[in-house]
């Protein structure tokens, strides 16, 4: 079980094709699918939403690629929406929003488990804390607006805590700011990490940013303008720990690998079948992309490739829960907080970061204001027996374990 | 707890303002339009029946929406039962949810004349919680688990998604949230009325007896609402905006 991303040839440029019927596919089913399978879809169209990104950026500042890059670009731009398309017309915003934060927590807690550099790891486990503290506040915003329940979307895969409060995760930009890997010295895996959570992050940004405006509520409005706001921070701080020194052929292989490692990883634990042929479609489209690539980091810089894509990849990204690794991770970190690239107790934050936070929070904090009081439990808060009724409504077969007081 | 804050009056939405989406406030422009219609013709031949026979081929391709989970344990007769009272049990607590909002609306805006106090409005709240617990109640009873979204709670939460937004928006005063919930309250007591069709082809006359007791309350809220929606009618019509 391994990937050889030079080896593995995958298919060619000229055969990577679609018409309008594959890119808008028969969608997922809400309700049927396991959550596993949504969280791919979101985190590949992530993905794919950061290869488009990324090249219209490059194309604008290296005008001999543009060619190449807009041929590339077509094909990923397609792909994204044959991704982003299984996503189903009965998930609602809010319901979405539950799922990218599930991405988010799930493959950050993944990545931070496998990451072999500590001070990437930290800074994962950093960001976790955040995502995770994010989930519960959207979930009481779901419970206390619809009157739904953010399980039905979670499965019982990720808990519904407070992690890091999100009133207390702004800080002054320069305090977002991390120390960049060096490419000469960083894992294959590490890099790979990296990209792959500041595509995560930056299509949750713009998500919130494109949805936000289409709440009615007052407070849901500013949720997600607070929200999206960190989100922003965590765009900062993941692409930070990328280093500026990669040349833009380097970075644009190292983004195509990315893509081939993440379809590989969907493929390897996908259980519909009529997705995991679209991860192995993708991942062979990908494969094509890298050679590409690859060919011209030779042609042009004079590089081999193999000098950046160094060891074959052993180990697909798990999608499996998390549950004990992050509570152990929030008993530990929750009191973190950062001074530059630095993590410090919050009580060292700089005071910069501490007035940016008293003026953001200035007038009302949204995410207090609709979680206060709330603590998750089956069916919602509403869903609690009157007193005296005495009956629990824990599914059959459900025990709950009562927390020692 | 009630703001400390004097209410605001009622506002008429129907006095003239700023709207602009018509075309009589710009013929000119129109004129222009309709012109450019007549030397810019449509580029494909054809009409709705398109669109109506690509919904065809998509539907023969595609997979119901949501099912019920696995339950080899429960009689499948029961399975539409459980699925219903899903609907009912997901519905009601938007309900809730959608009174909460809604008695705050009347702390910001003033009564109308023959409208619903805060005490009106608290009954009906509670009672649409009680029936939430009736629906959880009864799901249990007959072996399901009251935690799934079913088929026919999805689909009335999709149905029905736009109610909950007007209510919650700060622009809408008591009035306009009244003509969003009698949406709901039509369809829920309509939904409380075909699930005791149900439960009556089950053959279980106790249950059957409870359902009924809930399809009457939410007749009753339905009678309310369209009652407190009359007397804003009339007094509009009392008191036309200048």
């Amino acid at each position: 079980m391994t990937l050889q991303l030079l080896k593995d040839r995958g298919v060619p440029l000229d055969r990577q094709r679609f018409h309008w019927r594959e890119l808008a596919p028969p969608p997922i089913s809400k309700v049927d699918c396991d959550a596993w399978t949504r969280v791919r879809i979101i985190l590949m169209n992530g993905l794919e939403s950061e290869a488009v990104r990324f090249s219209h950026a490059a194309a604008r500042l290296y005008g001999g690629l543009q060619p190449t890059l807009a041929v590339l670009r077509r094909i990923e731009q397609h792909q994204q929406t044959l991704v982003n398309w299984l996503l189903p017309a009965d998930h609602t915003p809010l319901e979405t929003t539950i799922g990218y934060e599930q991405v988010a927590i799930e493959v950050t807690a993944a990545l931070a488990l496998e990451e072999p550099d500590p001070y990437l790891a930290a800074m994962y486990r950093f960001g976790l804390l955040e995502d995770f503290d994010h989930l519960y506040r959207f979930a009481a915003l779901m419970d206390r607006i619809d009157g739904k329940d953010a399980n039905a979307i979670l499965q019982g895969y990720t808990d519904i805590l407070p992690g890091r409060p999100t009133s207390i995760e702004h800080r002054h930009p320069l305090d977002d700011l991390r120390r960049p890997y060096e490419r000469h010295r960083a894992e294959l895996l590490s890099k790979l990490h990296a990209m792959t959570l500041v595509a995560a992050e930056h299509q949750t940004h713009d998500f919130y940013m494109a949805i936000g405006p289409m709440f009615a509520d007052p407070t849901a409005r500013q949720l997600y303008a607070e929200i999206a706001s960190i989100e922003e921070q965590h765009v900062t701080h993941y692409e930070t720990l990328v280093d500026p020194s990669e040349s833009i052929l380097e970075k644009w292989l190292l983004h195509e690998a990315c893509e081939a490692y993440n379809y590989w990883s969907c493929a390897e634990y996908e259980t519909d079948m009529r997705i995991k042929a679209i991860w192995e479609r993708m991942l062979d489209y990908e494969l094509g992309h890298v050679q590409h690539v690859a060919a011209l980091l030779e042609n042009i810089e004079r590089r081999d490739a193999g000098e950046v894509l160094d060891v074959a990849l052993r180990e697909p990204v798990s999608y499996e829960p998390h549950r004990e690794f992050i509570r152990e991770v929030l008993r530990r970190e929750v009191h973190l907080g950062s001074a530059g690239p630095i993590l410090v107790r919050r009580d060292q934050e700089p005071e910069r970061t501490l007035q940016y936070r008293s003026i953001v929070n200035a007038k009302d904090q949204p995410s207090n204001i609709v979680a206060a009081g709330w603590s998750w439990r089956p069916g919602g808060e509403l869903a609690t027996p009157s007193s005296g009724n005495g009956r629990h409504h824990e599914p059959p077969g459900v025990r709950v374990r009562k927390a020692s007081s | 707890m009630k703001p400390t804050q004097e209410p605001r009056r009622p506002t008429h939405v129907t006095r003239p303002g700023a709207n602009h989406t018509g075309i009589t406030l710009h013929p000119d422009l129109v004129a222009e339009m309709i012109e450019g219609t007549h030397e810019f013709g449509p580029t494909s031949r054809g009409g709705i029946e398109q669109l109506i026979a690509a919904r065809d081929r998509a539907a023969r391709d595609s997979e119901p929406a949501a099912t019920m989970p696995p339950t080899r344990h429960l009689p499948a007769e029961r399975l539409p039962v459980l699925d219903q009272l899903g609907a009912r049990l997901a519905f009601e607590r938007t309900g809730v949810r959608l009174y909460q909002a809604l008695i705050g609306k009347l702390d910001t805006y003033d009564a109308f004349p023959g409208g619903p106090s805060r005490a009106d409005l608290e009954l009906l709240r509670d009672q649409e919680r009680d029936h939430l617990l009736l629906a959880e109640e009864l799901i249990l009873d007959l072996g399901g688990d009251p935690t799934v979204v079913t088929p026919c709670a999805n689909l009335q939460a999709t149905a029905t998604r736009g109610i909950c937004e007007v209510v919650v928006d700060p622009r809408t005063n008591v009035i306009e949230c009244l003509e969003a919930i009698v949406i709901a309250e039509l369809a829920d007591h309509e939904s409380w009325d075909q699930l005791g069709h149900a439960v009556g082809l089950l053959g279980a006359p106790a249950v059957e007896q409870r359902v009924r007791d809930a399809e009457r309350i939410e007749d009753e809220h339905a009678r309310k609402v369209r009652g407190w929606l009359a007397a804003a009618a009339a007094e509009l019509a009392a008191r036309p905006p200048h």
